[in-house]
C-alpha cells in the first residue's frame, strides 16, 4: 500500500465531492426555473491498481452528469400545452363576442328585436298614435344599430385575428430557427453539463412554440429534438422549415409549412393559440354568415309587406329598412325618410275613398308585418322563426364558449397531472438536495481528513529520513 | 411509487388552486349581486332557447294586458254612450206615446217637438262619444266625429278589433251607421216625428213609436254584445296576468339564483380561499435548508 496512492484517492474524493456540491448548487439555484430538469451525477470507483501482489483502490470517479428527464412525459407536455392554449384562445376570443351579444342587456340584438316587435303590437291598438309610431321607429333604429354593432365588432375581431397571426409569423419562425440552432449546439457539447442546460432551453422554446402553433416533438437518443406540425417536419436536427401566413380566395387566414415544392397548409389541424384563433375565426364567420342571412331575409320580407301598405299621408309604403348585399348585417338601417317622419310607416291596407287617406284604425298591413314574426322560414332549413333563428345564433356562440371552457378545464387538469409527473421526474426537491449537500460535505471533509492524516504520516516518514 | 414533490410544483399548484377559487368566488359574488344564477349565456347554453322564449312570451302577455285594458276602456265608453242613448230613446218613445194621445193640443205638441229636437242633438252627441280623441262609433275612422252637422255618417263601416290574446280579438269600435242608422235611421225617424208633432200627424207619430222601439231594441242588442266583448276583454286580461305570473316564475326558476344556496357557497369558498392562502404562505418555509 502506497501512501501516495492513498493521497491520490483522497484527492479524487475531494474533486468528486466538489463536483457534487456544484451540481447541488446548480439544482438548488434552478429549483424554480421553468423547464429546468434536475441534474444528477453518477459516481463509480476508479479501476484499481495491481501492485506488489495486491489490488489498490484509486478512489471515486465521476462517470457522467445526467439530465433527469422522460422524453415521453416531455412530448406529452408539449402536445397538451398546444391543446390547452387552443381551448384558452377559442374561449378568450368567443367570450368577447358573447359579451357583445349580451343576452339580457337592453340594446342587445335579441332584446331590441323584442322591443321592436312589442312596439308594433302596441301600435296595432292605435295605428294613428304618433307617439306609438315614434316608438316603432325608435326601437327599429335601436334594433338595426344593435345588429350593426355586433357585425362590426365581429368583423373587427376577425381582422385583428388575421393581423395578429400575420405579424406573429416572424416570431414563430425565430423560434423554429432557435430550436434548430440549439439542436446543433447540443450536438457539439457532448455529454457535458452545459448540454443539459441547452436541452432545457430548447425544450422551453419548443413548449412556447407549441403554445402558439401546437406541435409534436420526438427526441432522439443523441439529445436532438425533431418538431412536427400535422406530421410535417418543421425542425430536423439543425435544419428547420419556416411557416408562412397567407389569405385564401375568401380572404380567410391560412398557415402553411414552406417547402421546396411549395407549401403545405396546416391551418385546419393547428393547435395552440393560432389553432384556437382559427377556430374562433371560423365560428365568428359562421355567426356573421347567419346574421347576414338573417338580416337579408328579414329586410326582404318586411319591406315587401310594408310596400303593400299605405302611410298616414296616403302614400304607399317605402322600403322600411335599407341594406347592402355585401355586408347586410353591418349595413342594415332604417330608411332615412321613416326615421325622420314616423307618419310614413305604412300600416294601413287601403285608402278611404272619401278622404284619400287611410282610416285611423286601419292596421291591415301592420297585422301582416306582425304575422311575419311567426313565419317559420329562417335558418338553413327554413324551420325557424326570426326570433328563434336569432336565438340559434346566440346559442351557437354560447355553446362554443362553454365547450372551449370545458376543454380548457380538461386540458388544464391534464396539464396539472403532467406537470406533477414531470416535477416528480425532473423537478428539484430541496430536501433531497439538502441531504445530498450533507453527503458531499461529509465526503469532502472525510477525504480532506484522509489527506491530512496521510500528509502527517508522510511527514513522520520524512523525519525518519 | 415515490412522488418527488418540489417546492416549485407545490407553489404552482397552490397558485392555480387560489386562482381558480378566486374565480369561483367572483362568479358567486356576481350571482348574489345580480340575483341571477346565469350571469353569462355560456354558463348554461341549454337554457338560452327557453329564456328567450319566456321573455318573448312575457312581452307578449304584457302587450295583451295593455290591449285588454284599452279594449275595456273603449267598450266601457261605448256602453255608457249607448246606455244614455237608450235613455234618450225611452224619453223619445214616451213623448211619442204622449203625442199620440188626443188630449194634447197642437201647442203642447209643438213644445214636445222642441224637446225632441234637443233630444236629437243629445243623441248625435252620444253617437259621437269619444275617449281621448277616439270616437267609439266611427269604426276604424275613429279620429274624426262619425256624424257630421248634417247627421251624415262619415265614419268607417269596418269595426275596430283589438288582439287581446294570441287567438282572441274583441271589437272595441263600432260601425255607428249600423248602430244609429241601421234598419231605422234614428235621426230621420226623429225628424219625421218632429214633423208629425208639428202637424199633429197621428200616423207619423205612431210610425215613430214603432221606429223608436226598433232603434231601442237595436241599441239593446249592441249593449248585450258590448257586455260580451267586455267579458272577453276582462277574461283575457286575467288570463294574460296569470300567464305573466307563471312565466315570471318559470323564468325565475331558470335564471335566478337561490340566495341561501349562493350565500352558503360563498362562505364555503371564502373559508377555503383563506385556508389556501395560509397554506401557501406556510409552504415557503417547508425545507430542510431552513434547518441547516
Amino acid at each position: 500500500m502506497s501512501l501516495l496512492t492513498t493521497l491520490h484517492a483522497a484527492r479524487r474524493g475531494i474533486t468528486v465531492a466538489s463536483e457534487g456540491i456544484n451540481i447541488v448548487g446548480h439544482n438548488t439555484a434552478n429549483a424554480t426555473t421553468d423547464g429546468y430538469s434536475r441534474r444528477e451525477m453518477t459516481v463509480t470507483t476508479m479501476y484499481p491498481l495491481y501492485r506488489n501482489g495486491a489490488w489498490l483502490g484509486q478512489g471515486p470517479n465521476r462517470a457522467s452528469f445526467t439530465r433527469s428527464a422522460d422524453s415521453f412525459v416531455d412530448q406529452n407536455m408539449i402536445s397538451t400545452a398546444g391543446s390547452q392554449q387552443y381551448s384558452k384562445e377559442t374561449f378568450d376570443v368567443l367570450k368577447l363576442v358573447e359579451s357583445k351579444l349580451s343576452d339580457a342587456t337592453p340594446g342587445s340584438i335579441i332584446e331590441s328585436y323584442r322591443e321592436f316587435t312589442e312596439s308594433m303590437r302596441n301600435l296595432s291598438n292605435e295605428p294613428d298614435d304618433p307617439n306609438l309610431r315614434d316608438l316603432v321607429v325608435l326601437y327599429a333604429n335601436r334594433f338595426t344599430n344593435s345588429i350593426n354593432e355586433v357585425a362590426e365588432f365581429a368583423t373587427d375581431i376577425k381582422d385583428s385575428l388575421k393581423t395578429d397571426m400575420e405579424t406573429s409569423m416572424n416570431h414563430v419562425n425565430d423560434k423554429l430557427a432557435t430550436i434548430a440552432n440549439l439542436n446543433a449546439r447540443i450536438l457539439g457539447t457532448g455529454g457535458s453539463i452545459s448540454a443539459g442546460d441547452l436541452q432545457d432551453q430548447r425544450d422551453l422554446v419548443i413548449r412556447e412554440l407549441a403554445e402558439i402553433t401546437g406541435v409534436t416533438v420526438r427526441f432522439s437518443p443523441d439529445g436532438q429534438a425533431n418538431v412536427y406540425m400535422d406530421g410535417h417536419v418543421v425542425v430536423q436536427n439543425e435544419n428547420h422549415r419556416e411557416l408562412e401566413y397567407y389569405e385564401d380566395a375568401s380572404g380567410d387566414p391560412q398557415i402553411a409549412v414552406k417547402t421546396d415544392a411549395g407549401r403545405i397548409t396546416v391551418t385546419e389541424v393547428m393547435q395552440g393559440r393560432f389553432g384556437g384563433r382559427n377556430d374562433a375565426y371560423a365560428k365568428i364567420n359562421t355567426m356573421l354568415d347567419s346574421l347576414n342571412n338573417w338580416a337579408t331575409q328579414f329586410v326582404s320580407d318586411f319591406n315587401t309587406v310594408h310596400q303593400g301598405g299605405y302611410d298616414q299621408n296616403g302614400n304607399t309604403g317605402l322600403d322600411f329598412f335599407t341594406i347592402n348585399s355585401i355586408s347586410p348585417a353591418s349595413s342594415i338601417t332604417i330608411d332615412a325618410g321613416i326615421l325622420a317622419d314616423s307618419s310614413t310607416i305604412a300600416v294601413a291596407g287601403a285608402l278611404n275613398a272619401t278622404t284619400g287617406f287611410p282610416d285611423a284604425g286601419d292596421r291591415d298591413v301592420l297585422d301582416l308585418l306582425i304575422a311575419l314574426e311567426d313565419s317559420a322560414s329562417y335558418g338553413s332549413t327554413g324551420a325557424y322563426t326570426a326570433r328563434q333563428e336569432l336565438t340559434n345564433i346566440y346559442s351557437s356562440i354560447a355553446t362554443k364558449v362553454r365547450e372551449a371552457q370545458d376543454n380548457y378545464d380538461l386540458q388544464s387538469m391534464r396539464m396539472e397531472d403532467i406537470n406533477e409527473l414531470r416535477a416528480s421526474i425532473s423537478g428539484v426537491n430541496l430536501d433531497e438536495e439538502a441531504v445530498k449537500l450533507m453527503e458531499y460535505q461529509a465526503s469532502y471533509e472525510a477525504a480532506s481528513r484522509v489527506i491530512s492524516v496521510t500528509n502527517m504520516l508522510l511527514g513522520q516518514l520524512m523525519d525518519v529520513v | 411509487m415515490l412522488i418527488r414533490s418540489t417546492l416549485f410544483s407545490r407553489l404552482s399548484y397552490m397558485s392555480r388552486e387560489n386562482t381558480e377559487l378566486a374565480g369561483e368566488l367572483q362568479n358567486v359574488q356576481k350571482q348574489i349581486a345580480t340575483g341571477k344564477r346565469i350571469v353569462n349565456m355560456s354558463d348554461e347554453p341549454w337554457t338560452i332557447s327557453q329564456v328567450h322564449m319566456l321573455r318573448e312570451e312575457t312581452s307578449l302577455q304584457s302587450v295583451f294586458k295593455g290591449s285588454s285594458n284599452l279594449a275595456r276602456t273603449l267598450l266601457s265608453q261605448a256602453e255608457n254612450g249607448l246606455s244614455q242613448s237608450m235613455n234618450v230613446m225611452s224619453r223619445l218613445k214616451q213623448l211619442a206615446v204622449q203625442g199620440a194621445n188626443d188630449t194634447y193640443t197642437l201647442t203642447d205638441l209643438e213644445d214636445m217637438a222642441e224637446e225632441v229636437g234637443n233630444l236629437k242633438e243629445r243623441l248625435v252627441n252620444l253617437a259621437n262619444t269619444e275617449f281621448n280623441g277616439r270616437y267609439v262609433f266611427a269604426g276604424t275612422a275613429y279620429d274624426t266625429p262619425p256624424f257630421d252637422s248634417s247627421y251624415t255618417y262619415v265614419g268607417s263601416t269596418t269595426e275596430v278589433s283589438i288582439d287581446v290574446s294570441s287567438n282572441a280579438k274583441v271589437e272595441a269600435g263600432f260601425d255607428g251607421s249600423d248602430v244609429f242608422q241601421g234598419s231605422v235611421d234614428v235621426f230621420t225617424a226623429i225628424d219625421d216625428f218632429i214633423a208629425g208633432l208639428n202637424s199633429d200627424d197621428d200616423a207619423a207619430i205612431q210610425t215613430a213609436i214603432q221606429e223608436f222601439d226598433d232603434v231601442f231594441s237595436k241599441m239593446g242588442n249592441y249593449i248585450t254584445r258590448i257586455g260580451g266583448e267586455m267579458n272577453i276583454a276582462e277574461d283575457m286580461f286575467d288570463v294574460a296576468n296569470s300567464i305573466e305570473i307563471g312565466l315570471a316564475e318559470r323564468l325565475s326558476a331558470v335564471e335566478d339564483v337561490d340566495a341561501a344556496e349562493a350565500l352558503t357557497r360563498f362562505s364555503m369558498l371564502q373559508n377555503q380561499y383563506q385556508i389556501n392562502l395560509q397554506l401557501t404562505s406556510k409552504t415557503r418555509g417547508m425545507s430542510l435548508f431552513e434547518r441547516m
